[in-house]
């Protein structure tokens, strides 16, 4: 039952996210696309998460690509990293703590018990 | 119910030309990738939920919730494949390896 | 009602596949030309979704469902053969 009630947390914190960022992704667009508009401040950042089954680290990088404004190009369970391309990094303290509030809490519930590989 | 779901369809159909318009006007193709795919999946999310707003019998609904599943299930293997692809064709090799750990530590 | 919403869901796809052309005319990368590709996919989803509500069947559904599958495999393929048209050929080792 914990984990049903953590899986239902986790899509709706996810649909949450989504839509925001969406919109966030959304206004990006139509600032760099006006006719002398400024193009975002693209990069390509790591980011480390918490102990967690490979099965989860995929979900976690799935949900991550999912959202607007973010893609993983890369999940390295050695040194517990994602390997973002990140839309618009102004502000990418902002943008680690939303992953860590909004994703990590429900997939550790999930996959955080399991061995980590 | 109807109006939501016209003004659901009208936002999704929006949404859809902005992703277009975000792929014409962005400036690599990494950033164009962020607008095709999330954008445009964002877009028929929202017509997809829209028009089950209309026809709201069981057999649309499965149909609607196959495709958006679908949807849902592949873009991020999409996406990932893509991204790794226009990395490597863009020459971004070295900035991937080098590239800068923000954050803190997790807990 | 339901005409005006088939109508912005067709102008809105036919707009976004007019603009994804002109990208994949230009490029520059392959890559540029399968992002477009992807916004082909979705307005062609779009489409079938409009299809089926302008005539009240569900069946042109069932094609938006194939061509949500058959643009997944299409976007992984030119993904790998992009991958690989980069890499030297003894790179690419089976795996």
């Amino acid at each position: 039952m914990p984990r049903l009630l953590a899986a239902a947390g986790l899509s709706l914190r996810f649909v949450r996210a989504v839509f925001l960022s969406g919109l966030q992704t959304v206004a990006v667009i139509l600032k760099s696309g006006r006719p002398g508009g400024t193009p975002p401040p693209v990069a390509l950042v790591r980011v480390r998460f918490a102990p967690m089954s490979a099965r989860g680290a995929a979900l976690l990088g799935s949900l991550v690509s999912l959202t607007p404004g973010t893609t993983t190009i890369d999940i390295d369970l050695e040194r517990r990293e994602l390997l973002l391309h990140v839309l618009d990094a102004s502000d990418t303290d902002a943008l680690v703590a939303g992953i860590r509030q909004d994703f990590e809490p429900g997939i550790r519930a999930l996959f955080g018990r399991e061995v980590t590989t | 119910m109807t109006v939501i779901a016209v003004v659901l369809i009208g936002l999704g159909a929006a949404l859809l030309v902005i992703a277009a318009w975000g792929v014409i006007r962005l400036p690599d193709a990494l950033s164009r990738q962020h607008a095709a795919t999330k954008a445009g999946t964002l877009a028929l999310a929202l017509v997809l939920i829209g028009a089950f707003l209309f026809v709201p019998t069981v057999e649309w609904a499965w149909r609607l919730g196959l495709i958006l599943a679908f949807l849902m299930a592949t873009l991020p293997i999409a996406s990932h494949l893509l991204a790794r692809a226009a990395v490597v064709e863009a020459g971004l090799a070295d900035e991937m390896r080098d590239a800068p750990r923000v954050g803190d530590e997790p807990s | 009602m339901i005409g005006l919403a088939t109508g912005l869901l067709v102008s809105g796809a036919v707009l976004a596949a007019v603009l994804a052309g002109l990208r994949l005319l230009a490029g520059p990368t392959h890559a540029d030309r399968v992002v477009a590709l992807d916004i082909f996919l979705a307005a062609a989803i779009a489409l079938a979704v409009a299809a089926s509500l302008g005539t009240g069947r569900p069946v042109f559904l069932d094609v938006a469902i194939g061509l949500a599958l058959v643009g997944f495999v299409a976007t992984i393929g030119w993904a790998r053969l992009v991958q690989r048209g980069q890499q030297p050929e003894t790179d690419e080792a089976p795996r």
